[in-house]
């Protein structure tokens, strides 16, 4: 029904909201490529600075990587660098370029952070089914125990505990580094915690509600298995809100990393970020800043795009999302 | 309801290929493409497996491979460009200077010089090449090598940050500033053999000096060949002990014996591995496993208990460094000297020393650490102490110093700027402490980051501010010479012409015993005004495993093991 109410005026109307919204994140780009350009502008230091620093030598490199140039043109070129995707030289090291950190830290973040979503997803929605199903019983109290601990627990001690016991004690898991698969389970968990906390929350009380549906009372009058009843009617219908909250949760997601990343090594992108910041390496934070927002932007549009297929209450009408009068 | 479910398939499958093609870990491909392989990168837990084992490559070469970590991602690996250890210390390995450090006492002895000349004045100095020297590429090292090296790090287009070291030489400054070319630098090749540099003044601790990583050669035909030789291990060409054979960017270097080094027959080890892990609770678990035998920064924790336990893994020695306490000498009544002698004697050293910081730091009576030969003994040791810690004399002071700035105790308020740093805190907190008990001053702490606690320093926005120095080589110039007039680095802005006059003339002598004796006199007038707060002398603390033989650590340099060796 929706595909066919799609055909009509849908492809259109689809097509329209697609171009209205790149429009929206090309914009938004924009304006956080220049509010970042102006923060780092305003705030004190540069890349350089340091105990052993001399004038002359401030000069030279200022010169050498083009920041003694007029405000104006630093930003010219800036905007240039972000349009060719090419973010120039790092300023603290010879062999690197902002690029770089993108080209190999990207990847390796993006599959610690999928793999680590995968996890709190299937674990998360797992607990929140059993919880939600078994009411105010024993299996429900233990899947809130260990959702509290799950948001309670900061990230770093997590990684610490699993790292003592699983890697130094029972030596199943290496202790840093990302070689292999077995190198990524640790970092994983360690970042799975949180989000999957929240998820068997989000799943518990969004199961509870749904179950208690009348359309689910008609549903098991009609004769449907339990099984049938429990995946098509009650967790499809429950995940609606954990797929509209998904975009905090990669957002948490993604500033998690940070710390994962440099306690197990992990030459992924979040740790770059932070030190970049730090260093004052101008081309990498732009690199970095681009690249999230992209993901961050890609994400939410990717998100708005696959509710209607999922609720079929919301359509697109005229550019815009809108929910369908029932 | 069918497309529903059908869609839900579609997106499970798209996941679950995403997740498989983006399966990035690092493997054994180049260094910047990630290829799924096991790479040496790797270390479990469990003892048994072999991996922390190097790649193929480093081990055909054979098994005796030491393993240790670099703490961050070096910036360069070209020794004109190196900005401090994360670079120098693998760099220290690959490379010999004209002079090299002796690793039975630390002094300076020749390196790649057979014979070194000295003018009557003490500025031209002339080297004879050992013939027998050699770069990794079998190439003979020559005087162009140096002269090349050297040019390069004075050169203001390649922006180096140690390029001030060539200050040394006629025209060195001029050059840096763009006022003169290059070529004009004040050393030249007279043959292959000879190389010949005239100094802007006499420099009797050159040889020391010239230890320094900014003064190894480069192989000049293979850096025109190969422009970006430092940038990988592809054409990286050295004269040291080790060479660099793989550089797999921010996880590891991969350093091999230099069967042409000129001491090839004293190199034990077949190579050494670097990690590259920041993280200092990580790589010490990674020590406990036996995947490192060489380990340097430690948690303080860790320091405090392997002193507790007499541990044989733990290896402390005195770092040529100070911690001291800059007194903004514009702000009022800092300007007062009674007052900042006040603030000086009325900490405990000892206690921060030994229930702060608990590494075996040394307490600070003045400003150069021990460690450096005055041509009697260790400077500092035949200086002394040259004031001592009284509370009864501070509070005297401070009721003094403020009465003559027209101020009550009332009045004298203040702020500790220091940068973020656990250590850094702890120890502003003991002091202002201190400070609050024994002399009933008002102390505000502040801190920011590194970057702008710096900007703030040079700007002289700041009461009192953290900092320290770390000696560039064994003279006690390197201290010195930072509170003279013209120094860059004087924040505290304290000036004594006095003092200006005695560092100027230990420039200008080759007499060892006059230059002392200038710099014991200036040390002294500095400490009598406090000039300066100092407050501990650094040590460093390293764990070693105890198969870890033949290592050395000259002063102000990270632990060398060319010559190491690992026990069976």
């Amino acid at each position: 029904m929706l595909a066919a109410a799609l055909k009509k005026e849908g492809k259109n109307a689809l097509a329209k909201y697609i171009l209205k919204r790149l429009g929206y994140a090309i914009l938004t780009i924009w304006v956080v490529v220049t509010l970042t350009f102006i923060i780092m502008k305003v705030i004190p230091g540069n890349p350089f600075i340091s105990d052993k620093m001399t004038k002359t030598t401030l000069e030279n490199l200022m010169r050498f990587y083009k920041l003694d140039q007029p405000l104006f043109i630093q930003y010219l070129e800036y905007l240039k660098s972000v349009v060719t995707f090419n973010f120039g030289p790092s300023m603290v090291s010879a062999t690197l370029d902002a690029n770089f950190y993108i080209t190999r830290g990207l990847p390796v973040s993006m599959q610690l952070g999928v793999q680590a979503l995968l996890t709190a997803l299937i674990f998360g929605m797992l607990l929140g089914v059993v919880a939600a199903l078994n009411h105010n019983r024993w299996p429900d109290y233990i899947s809130i125990i260990i959702a509290i601990l799950g948001v309670s627990v900061p990230s770093f001690i997590m990684s610490r505990i699993l790292t003592s016991f699983f890697s130094l004690k029972l030596g199943w898991f290496p202790v840093s580094g990302w070689a292999s698969m077995k190198s990524t389970v640790l970092p994983m968990i360690a970042l799975a915690v949180l989000p999957m906390a929240q998820i068997t929350r989000l799943t518990r009380s969004s199961m509870l509600e749904v179950m208690g549906m009348d359309y689910i009372k008609t549903a098991r009058a009609k004769g449907i298995s339990r099984i049938a009843l429990i995946l098509r009617h009650g967790v499809k219908n429950a995940s609606l809100p954990i797929i509209s909250s998904l975009g905090t949760i990669t957002t948490n997601l993604v500033t998690g990393s940070i710390v994962i990343e440099r306690i197990f090594a992990i030459p992924g992108m979040g740790e770059s970020l932070v030190k970049s910041v730090g260093n004052r390496d101008y081309p990498v934070i732009m690199a970095a800043t681009v690249v999230y927002s992209i993901i961050l932007i890609a994400l939410t549009l990717a998100i708005d795009l696959i509710y209607p297929f999922i609720d079929p209450r919301i359509k697109i009408v005229g550019g815009e999302t809108v929910l369908a009068e029932e | 309801m069918k497309m529903h479910s059908r869609l839900k398939t579609l997106l499970a499958a798209m996941l679950a290929v995403m997740m498989l093609a983006s399966c990035n870990t690092t493997g054994s491909g180049g260094g910047t493409s990630a290829t799924p392989a096991p790479s040496a990168a790797e270390s479990t837990g469990d003892a048994q497996s072999e991996s922390g084992a190097p790649t193929a490559e480093a081990t055909s070469t054979g098994g005796k491979i030491l393993k240790v970590n670099n703490q961050s991602e070096p910036g360069y690996l070209h020794p004109g460009m190196a900005t401090g250890t994360h670079d120098s210390w693998a760099i220290d390995h690959m490379f010999e200077g004209l002079w090299r450090k002796d690793p039975e006492g630390g002094a300076p002895i020749l390196g790649m010089a057979i014979d070194v000349q000295t003018s009557e004045d003490g500025l031209v100095w002339t080297w004879k090449i050992n013939p027998d020297a050699k770069w990794s590429n079998g190439d003979p090292v020559t005087a162009h090598d140096f002269v090349a090296a050297w040019q390069y790090a004075v050169n203001p287009d390649n922006a180096a940050r140690y390029g001030t070291q060539m200050y040394i030489f006629v025209n060195g400054k001029e050059i840096h500033n763009g006022e003169k070319d290059v070529s004009e630098l004040g050393v030249k090749a007279i043959d292959d053999t000879t190389l010949e540099a005239t100094l802007v003044n006499p420099m009797g601790y050159l040889s020391d000096y010239m230890t320094h990583y900014t003064f190894y050669p480069i192989n000049a035909a293979n850096a025109e060949a190969h422009p970006d030789w430092s940038l990988s291990g592809d054409n990286y060409v050295s004269n040291g002990a080790f060479t660099l054979t793989e550089w797999r960017n921010k996880e590891s270097l991969t350093l091999t014996k230099n069967q042409n080094y000129l001491r090839a027959n004293e190199v034990k080890l077949d190579g050494i591995y670097f990690t590259i892990i920041e993280d200092i609770t990580t790589t010490w678990q990674k020590f406990q496993q036996g995947e490192l035998d060489v380990l340097y920064p430690l948690p303080p924790a860790v320091i405090e208990q392997l002193r507790n336990e007499n541990s044989p893994l733990l290896y402390q020695f005195p770092d040529l460094s100070t911690y001291y306490y800059y007194l903004n000498t514009e702000v009022v009544p800092l300007n007062n000297v009674k007052v900042r002698k006040a603030l000086a004697m009325s900490i405990d050293r000892t206690a921060i020393a030994d229930n702060v910081m608990k590494g075996g730091e040394v307490p600070a009576f003045g400003l150069t650490p021990p460690g450096i030969s005055d041509g009697n003994g260790d400077y500092q040791a035949n200086l002394g102490d040259l004031f001592h810690e009284d509370i009864e004399e501070a509070k005297a002071l401070l009721a003094e110093g403020l009465a003559e700035e027209g101020m009550t105790l009332e009045d004298f308020s203040f702020t500790i700027l220091y940068n973020t740093h656990d250590t850094h805190k702890k120890v502003a907190e003991a002091i202002q402490a201190m400070w609050k008990q024994n002399l009933s001053v008002n102390v505000e702490m502040t801190n920011a980051e590194f970057q702008v606690v710096l900007d703030r320093r040079k700007a002289g926005d700041f009461d009192v501010c953290r900092a320290g120095w770390i000696g560039d080589y064994s003279d006690p110039m390197t201290f010195l010479e930072l509170f003279t007039s013209w120094s860059d680095y004087n924040d505290g802005r304290w000036y004594n012409d006095r003092y200006d006059e005695l560092i100027l003339s230990a420039t200008k002598t080759t007499d060892n015993d006059v230059r002392m004796k200038a710099f014991k006199e200036a040390e002294t007038i500095l400490m009598e005004e406090i000039g300066v707060m100092p407050i501990y002398f650094y040590t460093k603390n390293w764990a070693i495993q105890e198969k870890v033989t033949g290592y050395y650590t000259p002063v102000n340099r990270f632990v060398q093991l060319q010559f190491a060796d690992i026990a069976e």
